[in-house]
């Protein structure tokens, strides 16, 4: 008599069980997992680009004066309305928000799935007026305007003076200031902006700031072709 | 002797029922994944139902679109009590991408008392095994059992 599957049926009887352990063994998520949100309040600057780009509105954000005149920031992300498409991590400025490969994501009571972090947004204190700055821009402008005129020889020293003589400081509130000598007006910078604060019109030659809706991110900074922007 | 015998193994085997309440069938996918050799939740004694009156877990995915809220109800309405009531996916929590919709009804937690949530879109096998056996745990706790 023949049995057919006596020799496989001893062997798989010994042999290791082929499904995962998974409960018993603990188990990896593969490398770029997009799992539980990790939130940086340290580093987030409230410019609210994660809230915007969201799809499925899981971010939320808190503010409460303080006594110092500081907004207290909370900003929530509930993991119950996420679509871990990791949109928000991709377009925060400052790489506050991180997707781990965490995917013990279990809700029993309300708050479970709630990840929220909070940071203190100091006032922005108003600058003092800088003659120099605006004055200086027009001096530049002029001189822009002057070097074809001028004799050929002239054109290159003033050219390297420019930029040297720049009157262009920092502000000193991490806000941008624009070098009218540098910048080509190729309006990149009111595109990244988050806040939508910038408006640069090419053909007018104008650059302006909105002072309040700039959250002082740094990104036209960062993505000025020419250097133009100083923060 | 019998009752105790019956209470003990029902407790080690909750059979599943699952409700797509307009899901986009990525859970679903998870679900099934779950049940297949590779994981295999049965050898934790789950078990998939045909009905709802043969279930001690109800696992809902989707979010619960007007025309299956009163199908969802009723079916929810059929399983013996204790029972526990698990979502699955971001969906039935809050609506996710569907929120606000004229013809979603979601969170499902309106409705009914939702005992797990698993988070993820969708989740991972091995999330969707840790909330089922969180989901035993409760079931063990309401019948009284230790």
């Amino acid at each position: 008599m023949d049995f057919p599957f006596v020799r496989e049926a001893v062997t798989k009887l010994f042999s290791k069980p082929s499904c995962a352990m998974y409960p018993f063994q603990p188990s990896e998520a593969a490398p770029n997992y997009r799992g539980r949100i990790v939130f940086h309040p340290e580093t987030c600057i409230n410019c609210n680009m994660c809230e915007r780009v969201c799809a499925g509105g899981a971010i939320t954000h808190t503010s409460v004066k303080n006594e110092d005149g500081d907004d207290v920031i909370t900003r929530s992300f509930d993991l119950g309305s996420c679509t871990f498409c990791s949109t928000c991590a991709d377009f925060c400025t400052r790489h506050s928000i991180e997707l781990t490969q965490d995917y013990h994501m279990i809700g029993i009571e309300e708050g479970d799935l709630i990840v929220s972090g909070t940071f203190v947004k100091k006032a922005v204190k108003k600058p003092a007026p800088k003659p120099a700055a605006p004055a200086a821009a027009p001096a530049a402008a002029e001189k822009k305007a002057d070097t074809p005129a001028v004799a050929p020889k002239a054109d290159a020293p003033a050219a390297e003076a420019a930029p040297a003589a720049p009157a262009i400081e920092p502000r000193g509130d991490g806000k941008p200031t624009q070098d009218p000598s540098k910048c080509i007006y190729c309006t990149i910078c009111a595109r990244k902006c988050p806040g939508e604060a910038l408006t640069v019109d090419r053909k007018e030659k104008i650059w302006k700031l909105d002072e309040d809706k700039c959250v002082a991110c740094g990104t036209c900074a960062d993505v000025c072709p020419k250097n133009a922007i100083v923060i | 002797m019998f009752k105790k015998l019956i209470a003990e193994s029902t407790a080690k085997s909750p059979w599943l029922f699952h409700i797509n309440s307009g899901s986009c069938n990525g859970c679903d996918i998870e679900l099934v994944a779950v049940l297949t050799p590779r994981y295999d939740v049965e050898r934790l004694g789950f078990k998939l139902a045909g009905s709802p009156r043969q279930a001690d877990i109800v696992v809902v995915t989707g979010p619960v679109t007007r025309q299956s809220l009163d199908r969802v109800l009723s079916a929810i309405s059929q399983v013996p009590e204790p029972r526990c009531i698990v979502t699955m996916g971001s969906c039935p929590q809050s609506g996710n991408v569907f929120k606000g919709s004229y013809s979603v009804c979601a969170p499902l937690s309106k409705y009914v008392h939702v005992d797990v949530d698993i988070a993820g879109c969708a989740p991972k096998p091995e999330a969707i095994m840790d909330g089922l056996v969180k989901a035993t745990e409760i079931l063990k706790q309401k019948r009284g059992q230790k």
